[in-house]
């Protein structure tokens, strides 16, 4: 047996938890039948408890799995262990959570004996298990992602990093349950057109959400890898990127290919996409100061299989993004938008006889914004408060795209927009040249950050005691 | 003697900070090695280096053969660590603690309980097994931890300042666990800025200082060494042993205090025995003539920062 998934049930099982789950929920649910006397309402009180067991707990636990063990002192001898990142993964993942599992499984157990197919619109009771089941997984899945990702950052605070994972796991079982509107997805739409088929709904859902699970386990099983020192890259990262994309495309497909669009149009969506990963990339990443440095040497000494290995996770993804804009603006399908240009007309100060043309380098200027904001990320965090830099980030981030853009369109200087922000009605050469000069100066900046030689440790006493 | 640990140009950086700057020695097998330096000298980073938890800028890495920094999880089924900060899992047993770290690294499933019980054996728990590591007592709790790093048998161990926070019935109880583990054939690395314990069972020291090894000897072979501290003891008082020890030329650092002598002495085992025939002969009426240890906190004491390292 899996050494970590046997300590888990260790930790988890006890006679008096053994009993006390089937207990706990038989109590409630034969309150509920003798309160109604009706199976539906018994089925949707187990539905209920399973939810609020694997969704609620299950990523509470999941959370938690590495840092209770950071905050024990157990998790250096757990990276000490000879077990690989794969049974260190599925170990915890499903040791962690297995009293979560033996408490819902009894829920499950109800629901199915109550009646499978009684919930309105629900007509194959095996899609709807595995979409039950699949879903507690996915958000525990998620929540242990986020813990690893924030391992680095918020080992000393554990309440805000279980927190933190703990929101993305909800939110991932929110959108797997379709309380948040992420797509035709989690629509219970009775047919989805993907690429040139057309799926059934509950089965188009069903194979997403086990296509996402899968990911999610892939992606603990490549930080697994970081925290035990195996070498990574980017590539987990930049696949994973690629599936979203494709993914994406599949449901405007239909609609481009029935139009003939354009290049732009095929564009548009995996454009737009890569651009919102590297920023989750960027802000998820430890920026570690040593890591670029190291980087920088290896490039420097021609050590390619080192260099990839050093890669950030958003470097592959921006350079995606990049020749997307590249090619979005050769291909000037974006001067097409003209309703975006009647909206933003009256905040332009510029010509209608210039938009055409920034309008067709709008993409590639966003794709320079984008990398201005990812040296803005790193100059804050190669700074003397690296555990503040991503929050000093955000905050200048958020000024430049809200706050000032607002007061110079107010103060009447649109000229001045590209400063902040892309803006579309700009001069077409401002719409460049300024994200440019921004990301010249930022870069010169995190160079001398980069660059600055380390310092040895102050020694705090001049002679060990006797 | 063949050396276990290899460390060769090690640099380690911190952000803002360079911990360790171009580290390098050996370690020679069945040693007790007491890694001595200031607090922030990069005792720790070192430790963790050696054992694959954080890996250098640069430099190699080598334990009982294997290339830590290429194969760190192989690597661990050489070595045991525990480190300053360790941690147990107090809802298990003692016996647990010990099966899951004898799985864990590796062992199969029919030698994981006789590992165990010999690992409680050693660190003289065995009468422990069935009891639950949070109430255990921390003096206990370090001989578990110690017990779960050697549960595989490693060839070496490495500690991160082992005695913080025992009582002094502990750090005896800890100083003869070493000595026995290092009779037992295991090569020992062990951090500490507390002396006195250290010098109770190490056999070699290695200082650090600013992030870079000064100096690296062998405690108590100075005299094997040709460089002993030697206490003479007179029976009465005799005027003539400042003048026959002033004539000696290999004779150092002399301190003479009513009937006892204290000098350092450039030669070896027979220049020794010579010298003593020397003060025999003369009429002195020597009670005691024997080479002293000098104390770890003196050798520190003694380095020079500016010391380079003694591969």
């Amino acid at each position: 047996m899996n050494p970590e998934l046997r300590r888990n049930l260790w930790l988890q099982f006890s006679a008096i938890r053994l009993i006390l789950a089937p207990v706990a929920i038989g109590a409630v649910l034969m309150l509920v039948w003798l309160a109604t006397h009706s199976t539906a309402a018994v089925q949707g009180a187990a539905s209920w408890i399973y939810y609020l067991v694997v969704l609620l707990w299950g990523t509470r636990r999941a959370a938690d799995l590495v840092a209770e063990e950071v905050a024990g002192g157990t998790w250096d001898g757990q990276r000490m262990s000879a077990l690989g990142a794969w049974q260190m993964s599925w170990g915890k993942l499903l040791g962690g959570t297995s009293y979560v599992w033996y408490s819902a499984a009894f829920a499950i157990l109800a629901w199915a004996v109550a009646g499978p197919g009684l919930e309105p619109g629900r007509t194959e009771p095996g899609i709807a298990l595995a979409r039950m089941v699949a879903t507690g997984l996915f958000a525990q899945s998620v929540a242990f992602l986020m813990s690893l990702a924030l391992l680095g950052r918020l080992a000393t605070r554990r309440r805000l990093g279980m927190g933190v994972s703990q929101i993305a796991g909800l939110l991932a079982g929110a959108a797997a349950l379709g309380h948040l509107d992420v797509g035709f997805m989690f629509r219970r739409e009775p047919t989805v057109d993907w690429f040139l088929w057309h799926w059934h709904g509950e089965r188009f859902a069903l194979a997403s959400l086990l296509a996402f699970l899968g990911w999610s386990i892939f992606g603990i099983y490549r930080l697994m890898r970081v925290e035990l020192q195996f070498r990574g890259g980017p590539w987990g990262w930049l696949a994973f990127s690629l599936f979203l994309m494709a993914y994406a495309e599949g449901f405007v497909y239909p609609a481009i290919h029935a139009a003939g669009g354009g290049l732009a149009a095929w564009l548009a969506a995996p454009f737009a996409l890569a651009v919102g990963l590297v920023y989750v990339a960027v802000f998820l990443e430890r920026k570690d100061v040593v890591r670029y440095r190291w980087l920088g040497a290896a490039l420097a000494a021609g050590d390619l299989a080192t260099a990839q290995a050093l890669l950030p996770r958003w470097l592959p993804v921006y350079i995606l993004a990049l020749a997307g804009g590249i090619a979005l603006a050769l291909s000037g399908g974006w001067t097409d938008v003209a309703g975006l240009a009647m909206l933003l007309g009256p905040l332009a100060g510029f010509g209608w006889a210039d938009s055409a043309a920034s309008f067709s380098l709008f993409p590639l200027a966003m794709a320079l914004y984008l990398l201005r904001d990812v040296l803005v990320v790193l100059h804050f965090n190669f700074g003397p408060r690296p555990a503040r830099g991503d929050a000093a980030a955000l905050i200048c981030l958020a000024l430049a795209y809200f706050p000032i853009p607002g007061i110079l369109v107010g103060l009447h200087l649109q000229m001045l927009l590209p400063l902040a922000v892309p803006y579309p009605l700009a001069n077409p050469l401002a719409s460049l040249a300024v994200p440019l000069a921004e990301c010249a100066g930022l870069a010169v900046l995190v160079r001398q950050r980069l660059g600055k030689t380390p310092r040895f440790t102050r020694e705090v006493a001049a002679t060990p005691a006797a | 003697m063949a050396s276990i640990v290899s460390v060769q140009g090690v640099t380690f950086d911190y952000p803002g900070t360079r911990a360790l700057e171009d580290v390098s020695f050996t370690i020679e097998a069945e040693t007790i090695t007491a890694l001595v330096g200031p607090n922030g000298a990069g005792k720790t980073t070192l430790l963790r280096c050696i054992a694959g938890l954080d890996a250098p800028n640069a430099g190699a890495i080598e334990v009982a053969g294997l290339d830590v920094l290429r194969e760190p999880r192989e690597s661990h089924r050489r070595m045991g660590f525990l480190a300053d900060s360790y941690g147990l899992y107090d809802d298990l047993g003692v016996e647990q603690c010990l099966l899951h770290r004898a799985a864990a690294l590796g062992l199969p499933a029919e030698r994981q309980r006789p590992a165990a019980r010999r690992a409680a054996e050693r660190l003289a728990i065995a009468d422990r097994l069935g009891q639950k590591a949070g109430t255990l007592s921390r003096g206990l709790r370090q001989r578990l931890a110690i017990a779960e790093s050697i549960v595989h048998q490693p060839p070496v161990l490495l500690l991160d300042e082992p005695a913080s926070g025992l009582d002094p019935e502990a750090r005896v109880g800890l100083a003869e666990t070493l000595v026995r583990l290092k009779g037992e054939g295991v090569t020992v690395i062990v951090s500490s800025h507390i002396l006195s314990e250290l010098e109770d069972y190490s056999t070699h020291m290695l200082v650090m200082r600013g992030g870079r090894v000064t100096e690296q000897r062998s405690l108590g072979g100075a005299a094997d060494a040709g460089r002993a501290r030697i206490l003479l003891r007179l029976a009465r008082p005799d005027s003539r042993l400042e003048t026959a020890l002033k004539a000696e030329a290999a004779i150092r650092d002399l301190v003479i205090e009513g009937l006892t002598a204290r000098f350092r002495f450039e030669g070896d085992a027979m220049a020794r025995a010579e010298l003593l025939g020397r003060l025999v002969g003369a009429g002195l009426p020597l009670a005691d003539f024997a080479a002293e240890r000098e104390s770890l906190q003196a050798l520190y004491m003694s380095g020079s920062p500016e010391r380079t390292a003694a591969p």
